[in-house]
């Protein structure tokens, strides 16, 4: 009960980060409201018991790849003027409702999962036994059963870096 | 973990989820849209990470790893289209990623 208040408390912060991400004018003020949403996500993860997942999401997407997305902003200087309002009539209308429909799809669809059984009659074990969320599960399947796609990864790192900085360098002489 | 927490993590990621595509769809922006993709994705992650809960599994979890590996190279290369994009047009609206055809 306690875990379900704390992550209706936190998931209230995330969805409402989210919505201030796709209202706010300001592209600077949008980003800092992502971080918000970020940061909301990563208490749910650690109310879920994956400490470890909330802390990489805490520490890449909150630290990393919204601080990216800050420094693109501020080099491509976006102000809040050259931002479209948001549009009016059936152009806002419509992607309201499909939205609103999507999310009471989704939430209608999850309906069924009530009917689930609790694991602790599935599996024959109380699950707080299984260290869920802790860095040995997580790195002892990394580097037995995942670490040919673990390996792939890397790869694609690297070719995102090399694309990365192929994108954005001057070409001189073309 | 109990069906109830279940249920309210999966709703919370439906509705990240449809803020997500409401961002992509209102905002006519490249950068915001990459904003609204940066929400859906992690409305996936949290599907992904609460049915590892559910079932103690960690192989839900390196899912989210990866998909966050993902996440931060894809930022990356759409941010560096973003650049391309500003540095041609000096704007960002949709209709300048038609210039990415050829």
């Amino acid at each position: 009960m306690v875990k379900l208040i704390a992550l209706g408390i936190f998931g209230i912060a995330a969805l409402v980060g989210g919505a201030l991400a796709v209202v706010l004018r300001d592209p600077i003020y949008a980003v800092l409201s992502l971080v918000k949403t970020m940061i909301g996500l990563a208490a749910v993860y650690f109310i879920l018991g994956a400490e470890y997942i909330g802390a990489i999401q805490v520490i890449v997407y909150a630290g990393a790849i919204l601080v990216t997305f800050l420094f693109v902003v501020m080099l491509v200087n976006l102000s809040p003027q050259d931002i479209p309002p948001l549009p009016r009539g059936l152009n806002l209308y419509g992607p309201i409702a499909l939205s609103v429909m999507w999310m009471l799809t989704l939430s209608l669809a999850l309906r069924s999962i009530l009917d689930l059984p609790n694991p602790e009659e599935v599996h024959h074990m109380p699950t707080d036994q299984y260290l869920f969320g802790t860095l040995p599960p997580i790195g002892k399947a990394l580097f037995t059963a995942y670490a040919f796609p673990f390996e792939l990864l890397s790869i694609t790192l690297i070719v995102g870096l090399i694309g990365a900085s192929l994108l954005v360098q001057k070409r001189t002489g073309v | 973990m109990k069906v109830e927490l279940l249920y309210a993590t999966l709703t919370l990621a439906a509705g990240l989820f449809s803020l997500g595509l409401l961002g992509l769809l209102l905002r006519r922006n490249i950068l915001l849209a990459f904003l609204s993709i940066e929400l859906m994705l992690n409305a996936a992650n949290l599907n992904f990470l609460a049915f590892s809960r559910y079932h103690n599994e960690p192989t839900g979890a390196i899912f989210v790893l990866f998909g966050i590996c993902l996440a931060a190279v894809e930022a990356v290369i759409g941010l560096g289209l973003v650049v391309r994009v500003f540095r041609m047009h000096q704007d960002l609206g949709y209709t300048n990623l038609s210039a990415l055809r050829w």
